[in-house]
């Protein structure tokens, strides 16, 4: 019977009027709904394509709506304290970052999955997982410090521009900002896609090396992201940060990617400053 | 032969469409997506969490169209079967069986096991495009609004850096 069923199927199929088959509109000859549906996935495109340069407000549009998937998936832990303590000192770094020229906001995600999101337009995530995992205030300003990088390298927004949408013209751009409509919204998804399905490894590798410039310059001992890493490793063998596994590179090779960078980096002596205390007197 | 192939093809359409008396809940240890249409591609009207309690209205294929509330808010959608528990309650006490019953029992077949839980169906391993579409729900739209108040004045950082002696 077994054998004979590819048979039967081959003999129904033949013998089956074409019409059978039919699924209902879905020609390619235009009049159809996926002929209709491919013409709006054009005029996306060439819309979308256009909006090669993003300003600082239009990345502000874009990362208010990506910061609002973010939270909607996790939601965001109610400690006006710990998020007050976060936002000067995020502030504080983004002040010695190469961006200091827009305003950042600091959240904390109510998951206790170890991981931190940039959103476009300086919204910066740290679930409460990373706050329970770091021991000192230089630990944790390393991870805020990563994330700031990817506000102030732009990796979203240039992963938007590199991508198929953007190849051609530049006419429409101001539009989709001002008149939020499909093609934001195909631009949010987008950029909330990179962002959860995490930045390719060489934005990471270069989050780390800015990361360590920026606790360099403000004076925080920048040996801490080296520990952050090897923190991360250890959970990662835990099996607790299996999202943030599959979004970077892992531990092991940032440190040893970090470890070459630091080299080429006019860094000062490390300060030894972690200011483990203060960090205490704020955790959750 | 014709009438009993009617009464089977309504009896198989009956017990797809109709709505199920038993309890349901949310198992997925990441909560669940509702859809708005049962299709992977329809617009995520909201997540409910694990453990939410919910009622199966209707059932198509895969798909389930659920009612369930969070907080005072309720929300009615397509949920992925995977994500949907039957919650089992300790049986009653049997009454006294009948010689009748007792005897039925014996071609009775077993209760059917407890589903395993269907991790990563939509959960957070789950992580792509799929989760990307999540939309925007208003109270997230405000904790974001909430969140441009949050403007730290620049004598504050300054005592900050003071206090931790760090480069000002």
């Amino acid at each position: 019977m077994k054998r004979s069923l590819p048979v039967i199927i081959s003999i129904i199929l033949l013998t089956t009027p074409a019409s059978a088959f039919d699924l209902g509109g879905f020609g390619l000859g235009g009049s159809g709904q996926l002929g209709e549906r491919l013409g709006q996935a054009e005029q996306i495109f060439r819309v979308a394509s256009s909006l090669v340069p993003i300003s600082d407000e239009e990345e502000r549009v874009l990362g208010k709506k990506v910061a609002s998937r973010v939270i909607a998936r996790y939601g965001v832990e109610n400690n006006s304290k710990m998020t007050f303590y976060l936002n000067i000192m995020g502030t504080a770094i983004a002040q010695r970052s190469d961006r200091p020229d827009i305003p950042y906001h600091f959240a904390i995600l109510a998951t206790d999955d170890v991981n931190a999101y940039a959103c476009p337009g300086g919204y910066i995530f740290l679930t409460r997982g990373v706050l329970k995992m770091v021991r000192d205030e230089a630990e944790l300003a390393a991870v805020l410090a990563h994330e700031i990088s990817h506000v102030t390298e732009r990796h979203i927004v240039n992963a938007l521009r590199n991508s198929k949408f953007m190849k051609v013209g530049t006419e429409v751009a101001a539009e989709a900002f001002q008149t939020p409509g499909p093609l934001l919204e195909q631009m949010t998804s987008f950029a909330t896609d990179a962002l959860f399905k995490g930045l390719n490894k060489k934005d990471e590798y270069a989050s780390d090396a800015k990361s360590i410039e920026y606790l360099n310059r403000l004076g925080y001992d920048y040996p801490a992201m080296f520990d952050v890493l090897a923190l991360l490793d250890d959970r990662r063998k835990q099996g607790a940060t299996k999202v943030l596994s599959k979004t970077h590179p892992s531990p092991q090779t940032r440190i040893r990617q970090l470890k070459s960078k630091a080299k080429k980096l006019s860094l000062d002596e490390p300060t030894g400053i972690r200011l483990s205390s203060r960090f205490a007197s704020h955790t959750l | 032969m014709r009438l009993i192939m009617i009464t089977l093809l309504m009896l198989g359409l009956s017990g797809t469409a109709l709505a199920d008396d038993a309890s349901y809940y949310i198992g997925a240890r990441s909560g669940a997506d509702v859809f708005e249409s049962p299709n992977k591609r329809a617009e995520v009207t909201a997540h409910l969490p694990r453990k939410n309690s919910v009622t199966v209205l209707q059932k198509r294929r895969n798909w389930w169209k659920v009612e369930s509330a969070i907080g005072k808010q309720k929300i009615t959608g397509w949920v992925f079967e995977g994500a949907v528990r039957k919650r089992y309650r300790a049986a009653k006490a049997k009454k006294k069986s009948s010689f009748l019953s007792g005897f039925a029992s014996y071609f009775r077949s077993p209760e059917p096991p407890q589903k395993t839980a269907v991790l990563g169906v939509r959960g957070l391993e789950d992580i792509g495009a799929k989760s990307a579409g999540r939309a925007a729900t208003e109270r997230a739209n405000k904790i974001v609004k909430w969140m441009d108040t949050l403007n730290v004045p620049d004598d504050a950082v300054a005592a900050f850096i003071d206090e931790g002696d760090l480069n000002p």
